[in-house]
Parts: structure tokens; C-alpha cells; sequence
């Protein structure tokens, strides 16, 4: 059971080491952030005060603790999460839970959350 | 949630105050909106530059370090591997690897995206990867291992993207697959899921305004059974879903104050549940005797249930003056399902049938024997009003209605006895639950004001935020006791578990919740301090339902009385007043912070269902990470101290109740009666690169 876990470590470790490998000397760019941008030194207009954004900044902060997507969450205010499985647990905002929130990860997938717990 | 990895998330979009139409639908609490990574398109050959919000350039440091930069990595530098004979193919990425002490957790991922520019074409192709697996933890106070919190997943995801003058094509393909994941508060594992998706997107900006379009399809297979440290004998229980639909939003600014939404939207949702038969008896064990074909045919739940959504909706936004704005928005959500006729185990009886048989076949005849559709139409609308006095401070005000109909084990779940019910339980509290044809969809009216304000000095010195709400929800959904209970099959007289049916009732929350930051000190000597912080509470109750909370133990007559004087049951699963406090600093790369999670106990809760009160706690987390220009390393320690605590949305600690009362009878499975603990001392590290 354990072989595949190897294989795949092993796998990561050997592109991690590619890499590294791959060095080149050049001119220094400014990194890009895949995904969204970075942390702003300047202060957003404050727009919206009924929502709060988790960014790419929060997500790789809380990335290396944390297994399971709603856990990246909890740190916002009013928002808590139902134990489930390792990586299935159900957000919960002020105390509403689950099906009674509107979850949508890119597209809607709401009631097969369901299928799982047994 | 759990269908997407972290690591495949570009942002999320958390609305906990009132949420506008256009955000919600089918639903009376807050949106979570997750945007997955998206492709990143970059302006051909010449290097990109990153850009902040509002065109200033984003730093990567946030003070200037008087400590000069690293003189030389031996890795690529991120944005510069090019490929192709005009270098119109640039590659970028990062590649991450994860190790988590605690409970031998590691995990990997990836993110490569490849960006392909040729005239005013622009093509980008974007890989995420992420796999990654644990076993139990342990308990804090160097206790035990938590049975059935282990697990491995994996998810793959491929988006193509095309981008012309304006109009961007997104196409996704995901794969997830669990192969198996423990459940400390379900009677069953996980042992396979397996989900597939399909969604395409196009965004385009025209001279009235912006389109967004998207079509999708999802399928799943999913199977329920025992992991071996729970139980050492199998008996599946398999989900198929499909979810498929389409959405259209256009977002039309008619004038300099006025800015409509329009949008339609259609969710269809088919569902077959079943456990498939067991002619032997062999997979109950010592349940039933071998040969008494007690379970000939497949038990069918769900037989070909649909559940379809067909939402429309308006919202105006306008800004009256400088100070204030309102935004107004009505939708119509039509919500239309069924499902086949069900199955038991035994559709005949035998003269040795056991009860609980009995009692469901005579239950799916009913069942059988009613008619099945049901058709809700739902109307939500919201008002919202927005003052802005002066720029950083901002105060709203709102109402929604907002409506949720029943979903399909709610209405249709048919067993009514025994341990069968509890298989229909995503509470995590132990119980049993039947549904109920005549359910009402649940409607809330929501409240609620916030305040915001931040330093606009420029220093950017302090932010602030507070947000009290109070919800009243008519026919809340929630567990009426039907007077059935059962024990842990097979140990007899041991803990007794509820038979609940689903009802509407009447229940109402209020809280508030709050965030903020200050910052402490700023130098290029000694980097950035703040001090960033913030508290939820939450109370609710169940206002048909008594609560017994302030009986003295055993006192029957005033348990009585306070169901009958109906004063408030507790809901299920409120995460008592609890707050995080962090330090947080920062100078050139590296950042470290001390974090603190105090939690007030557990002591208004949900006496209908058993739920047990926690204890009040607090953690201690510390974690540092350090970034170069291409490489990020994370070091932590959650649970510092080893704190031994119960997670107050937990939930009953099945695994370990029912395999020590399996093992050593029933005087041991009562003595292992618990919430779920949480848990301790964790040790993790992180290793990212980028290119």
C-alpha cells in the first residue's frame, strides 16, 4: 500500500531536485505569483464590507499545516468548520452550515458534499 | 469544499454579512466562492511585470532590508524559462512538498503554467497537482491516536485558455480521487471516491457592459465502508452523482450611478443511493445468522433521484450620492424533484425475519405507495444600504430573505428503524435520521450591520471591522425525536442513539463578529510588527424544541417542562465565542508569527440531539517561512503546547466509542463515550520553488 506513497515522494523530490538542477545565471525579474496578486503595500479602498477575501498571500501561508480547503477559511471572522474527514470538512458562517450556505468552487457542486458522510 | 485542493485555489470569496442575490440562491447563510487558479497570460518577449491593484507596483518586501540580497541561487530566476524559436512560450510555476509531523503527513504539489503569444492570440495552458496523504493523528497531552482521521487524496486539473481583444475562453478538466479517508464521526469510511469534471467559461467585456457564461458537468462515484481500525468486517455503500447546468451573468453600468445584474442559471442534480445485497449474511457477521438471507436484494435509498434548480435573478446597484450607495436584488429560484420507487433488503418477509426488516419493508411501502414529486418556488430579494462618510470608514446596512428547499435525503431518505437510519447522518452526532415528504423549504431573514474603517494616512497603520447580525429562519430543517432509539448494533444496552425525522421548525441566531489590525512598529531595521486579531460568537436556538440545559441531571419532570414551556433548544454544532490573536512580523524575506486561539466552552447546545458541552481552550501556534526569489520555505508548530482539547464542532467520537464496545464489551464502549479530540503538537515544514 505504501509503494505508491514512496514512488510519488520519490517523484516529487526528484522535480524539486530537477529544479534545482535546471541553474542558470541571469537578470533578476520581478517573481510572478501564479494565480492572483501579491500582498499590497498600498491601502484598497474599502468597497465591500459584507465580505472578506482569503488571497493567494493567506493560501500559501496556511497551506503547509493545513489538508482541506474549508480549514483556510477559519481564520476568517464568523466562520467555523464542522469536523469531517481529513480533508472534507463543512464550513460553517455563523452558524449555518453546509447545505445552507451557497458553496461554489468555480462551478456548483452542492449536494454530492452529501454522498459522503455515512 | 472538499472537491478542490488548496492548492488549486486562486482566491475565495468569503460573504457573511448579507449576501446579494446575485451571490446566493438556494441557500439561506452566507457564499463561499471559490475561484480556482486561473491561467496567467503574459505580454509576449518582454519580461512580465507584476502589478499591484490600482497600477502600483507590488513589492515582494515589505520594508527595505538593510541586509543585502542573496548574492546567487542556483536555480532558474521565476518568468524567464522561455521556449521556442521566437521565445513566444514562457513557463512558469512552483513546485511545493509538505511534511507534517504529527500524524506522518506529507503531501506534494504542483502548479505549471505555459503561456503561448503569437499576434493577438493568446494561449495558456495551466496544470495543478496535488497529492498527499496522513495517518491518525494523535490527541494533545500526548495523548492517543484519533481512529479514522486518516487519509490520502489526489487531484489533477488541466484549463486551457484562450484570450482575443477582449474575450477570454476557459476550459477545465479535473479529476479528484480519495482513495480512502477515515470519519471519526460517521458509523462508515470513506474506502473510494472518485469525481470528474468538466466546465467551460467565457468572459467577454462589450460597449454595454460584461458577459460571463459558464456550462459544467461533474460525476462522482463514491463508496462508503470500514477502515481496518475501525471495523474488520465490509459492507459498501455506494452514491452515484451527477451534477451538470449552466450559468449566464451579464453585468450592465447604465449610467455613471447605476450598474445592473442580470442572470439565469440552471442546476440539475441525479442521485441513486443504494447498499448492494448480501444474499449470505456473511458481511453482518455475527449480525444475522449465516443463511438466513436476510438481505437477498440491493437496499435502494434513492432510486434515480433528480433534483433541478432553475434560478433568475435582477440586482441594482446605484450610487446616490459621494456617500451613499444601496444595491436591491429579487430572485426566483424554481426548485423541482423526485425520485424512483425504493428497495428494501428484503422485499419479502421470512418467518425469521427480524424485526428492523419488517419495519422497513413495511416503511418503503409507504413510501412507495406516495407520490414523490414536489415542486418549491422560492423568492428571495435583498436590500442593502452603504454610508461612506469619508474614505476609510464605511458603515452597511441590510436585509435578505433568502430561501433553501429541502435536498434529497432530507425528503426522500425512507428507513425508519434501527442503525439503518444511522447511515443518513452528515451531523457527525450519532444519531439516526428518516426523511419527510412533507418538508417546507427554509426561509431566513437576515439582519445584519457592519462597520469598517482603516488608516488612510498612507502608513496604512490600523484596520478595523465589526458585524453584528440576527437571523430568523422559518422552517428550519433539523432532527424532531420520533421516540425510536437504538444501541450500537450488535452490543446490546449500551449508548442510545436517537431515530430522528426531519421537521420543519422555527429558529433563530445572533452574533457578532469582528476583526482588526494594528501595527505595532515599522522600520528598514527591524521590519514590520502588527498585531492582527479576530473574535466570532454566535448563539442559536431551536424555538419549538425545550431546553433542559439548566435541569438539574436526572430531573425528569423538568426536562418535561421545558419542552413544554418551549424555550429554546440549542442548535446543533455552534462554535462557542472563541478569537485568534497573532503577532505577525516581518523584515525583507522572512516572516515569522505567534498565534494564539482562545475558545470559550460549549455550554448551550443541542440537548434534543445528545450533543455533549466542551471545555474552553487555548493554542499556541508558531511559524516562520523565509522567501527568496524563487524559493519559499515554511517551518511551523501548531499546538505548541500539547494542549489535550475536544473540538467543539467535533462531534461524537464514533470510531473509538464503537470499536472499544466491539472489542471489550459494553462497560468499555461507555467509558470511551467523547467528543472528538483535536489535534496535538504538530510539527510541519514546507519546501516551495518557483520558476
Amino acid at each position: 500500500m505504501y509503494r505508491p506513497a514512496l514512488l510519488r515522494g520519490a517523484s516529487a523530490c526528484a522535480l524539486i531536485l530537477a529544479s534545482l538542477a535546471t541553474a542558470k545565471a541571469q537578470v533578476s525579474l520581478p517573481q510572478i505569483v501564479v494565480g492572483a496578486a501579491q500582498g499590497t503595500p498600498t491601502p484598497p479602498p474599502l468597497d465591500k464590507a459584507n465580505e472578506t477575501v482569503v488571497t493567494q498571500k493567506e493560501i500559501v501561508e496556511e497551506k503547509p499545516p493545513e489538508t482541506d480547503t474549508a480549514k483556510l477559511l477559519e481564520r476568517q471572522p464568523g466562520v467555523s468548520v464542522y469536523t469531517g474527514g481529513g480533508v472534507s470538512g463543512l464550513p460553517a458562517i455563523r452558524g449555518l452550515a453546509d447545505d445552507r450556505l451557497k458553496i461554489v468552487v468555480g462551478v456548483e457542486l452542492h449536494r454530492s458534499e452529501h454522498d459522503r458522510p455515512r | 469544499m472538499s472537491y478542490t485542493d488548496p492548492n488549486t485555489i486562486g482566491r475565495v470569496e468569503v460573504v457573511t454579512a448579507v449576501s446579494s442575490v446575485s451571490k446566493g440562491g438556494d441557500s439561506i447563510g452566507g457564499s463561499i466562492l471559490v475561484t480556482p487558479k486561473s491561467p496567467v497570460f503574459a505580454t509576449p518577449v518582454v519580461a512580465p511585470a507584476v502589478v499591484g491593484p490600482g497600477g502600483a507596483p507590488a513589492s515582494p518586501i515589505v520594508a527595505a532590508s538593510p541586509y543585502p540580497p542573496v548574492p546567487y541561487l542556483p536555480l532558474p530566476v521565476p518568468g524567464t524559462l522561455r521556449f521556442g524559436p521566437n521565445n513566444e512560450v514562457l513557463a512558469t510555476g512552483t513546485v511545493s512538498a509538505f511534511f507534517r509531523g504529527n500524524n506522518n503527513g506529507v503531501g506534494v504539489s504542483a502548479n505549471i503554467n505555459m503561456n503561448i503569444n503569437m499576434a493577438n492570440d493568446h494561449w495558456s495552458l495551466l496544470y495543478n497537482g496535488s497529492w498527499q496523504r496522513a495517518t491518525n493523528y494523535h490527541a494533545g497531552g500526548n495523548g492517543d491516536k484519533v481512529l479514522s482521521t486518516n487519509f490520502m487524496s489526489e487531484n489533477h486539473a488541466v484549463t486551457l485558455g484562450y484570450q482575443n481583444e477582449g474575450h477570454l475562453f476557459t476550459f477545465r478538466g479535473a479529476y479528484q480521487n480519495i482513495p480512502y479517508q477515515g470519519y471519526p464521526n460517521q458509523r462508515m469510511d470513506m474506502t473510494r471516491n472518485r469525481s470528474y469534471s468538466l466546465d467551460a467559461l467565457y468572459k467577454g467585456a462589450f460597449e454595454w457592459g460584461t458577459l460571463e457564461a459558464r456550462a459544467y458537468w461533474h460525476q462522482v462515484f463514491h463508496k462508503m465502508g470500514f477502515l481496518e481500525d475501525r471495523f474488520w468486517l465490509n459492507h459498501p455503500m455506494i452514491a452515484l452523482g451527477r451534477d451538470f447546468g449552466y450559468s449566464v451573468k451579464a453585468e450592465i453600468p447604465y449610467s455613471d450611478q447605476d450598474l445592473f445584474r442580470i442572470g439565469n442559471e440552471f442546476h440539475g442534480y441525479r442521485l441513486q443511493d443504494y447498499w448492494p445485497s448480501d444474499p449470505t449474511g456473511f458481511t453482518q457477521g455475527f449480525a444475522t445468522p449465516p443463511g438466513s438471507l436476510s438481505r437477498p436484494f440491493a437496499n435502494v435509498n434513492i432510486n434515480g433521484g433528480q433534483r433541478n434548480r432553475f434560478g433568475t435573478y435582477v440586482e441594482w446597484e446605484r450610487r446616490w450620492t459621494p456617500q451613499w450607495s444601496s444595491l436591491i436584488g429579487v430572485r426566483n429560484d424554481i426548485v423541482w424533484m423526485d425520485t424512483g420507487p425504493g428497495q428494501s433488503y428484503t422485499p419479502f418477509i421470512f418467518p425469521n425475519s427480524p424485526l428492523i426488516a419488517r419495519a422497513n419493508n413495511l416503511a418503503v411501502n409507504i413510501f412507495n405507495a406516495q407520490n414523490r414529486a414536489r415542486t418549491d418556488i422560492n423568492f428571495d430579494m435583498t436590500a442593502l444600504a452603504r454610508y461612506e462618510p469619508e474614505p476609510g470608514s464605511l458603515y452597511e446596512f441590510g436585509y435578505s430573505r433568502k430561501t433553501r428547499s429541502p435536498n434529497l435525503y432530507e425528503r426522500y431518505t425512507w428507513p425508519v428503524a434501527g442503525p439503518f437510519t444511522a447511515m443518513f447522518n452528515w451531523f457527525g452526532d450519532g444519531n439516526g435520521y428518516t426523511g419527510n415528504l412533507n418538508l417546507k423549504p427554509e426561509v431566513a431573514h437576515n439582519v445584519a450591520f457592519t462597520g469598517a474603517w482603516r488608516d488612510m494616512s498612507g502608513a496604512n497603520n490600523w484596520e478595523a471591522r465589526i458585524s453584528p447580525f440576527y437571523t430568523y429562519v422559518e422552517n428550519y430543517i433539523d432532527g424532531a425525536r420520533t421516540g425510536g432509539t437504538f444501541n450500537t448494533f450488535p452490543v446490546a444496552n449500551s449508548y442510545i442513539f436517537q431515530i430522528m425525522q426531519f421537521r420543519n421548525f422555527n429558529a433563530e441566531l445572533y452574533g457578532v463578529d469582528g476583526s482588526g489590525r494594528v501595527k505595532l512598529h515599522e522600520s528598514p531595521e527591524y521590519g514590520r510588527l502588527q498585531a492582527v486579531g479576530v473574535v466570532s460568537f454566535v448563539y442559536g436556538r431551536n424555538l419549538d424544541i425545550g431546553n433542559p440545559q439548566y435541569c438539574p441531571p436526572g430531573n425528569g419532570l423538568c426536562s418535561v417542562a421545558s419542552f413544554l414551556i418551549k424555550k429554546g433548544d440549542g442548535l446543533w454544532n455552534l462554535m462557542p465565542a472563541n478569537a485568534r490573536i497573532a503577532l505577525e512580523h516581518q523584515i525583507g524575506g522572512l516572516s515569522m508569527a505567534a498565534e494564539t486561539q482562545l475558545v470559550a466552552p460549549k455550554d448551550h447546545v443541542s440537548a434534543n440531539k445528545g450533543e455533549f458541552t466542551t471545555p474552553a481552550y487555548a493554542l499556541l501556534n508558531l511559524r516562520a517561512a523565509y522567501d527568496w526569489s524563487n524559493m519559499r520555505i515554511d517551518l511551523g508548530v501548531d499546538n505548541v503546547t500539547d494542549a489535550l482539547y475536544s473540538l467543539p464542532l467535533g462531534g461524537f467520537d464514533l470510531t473509538n466509542y464503537s470499536r472499544n464496545a466491539f472489542l471489550f464489551g459494553r462497560n468499555a464502549g461507555l467509558a470511551s463515550v467523547r467528543q472528538v479530540p483535536g489535534m496535538g503538537r504538530n510539527f510541519y515544514a514546507g519546501l516551495t520553488v518557483r520558476f
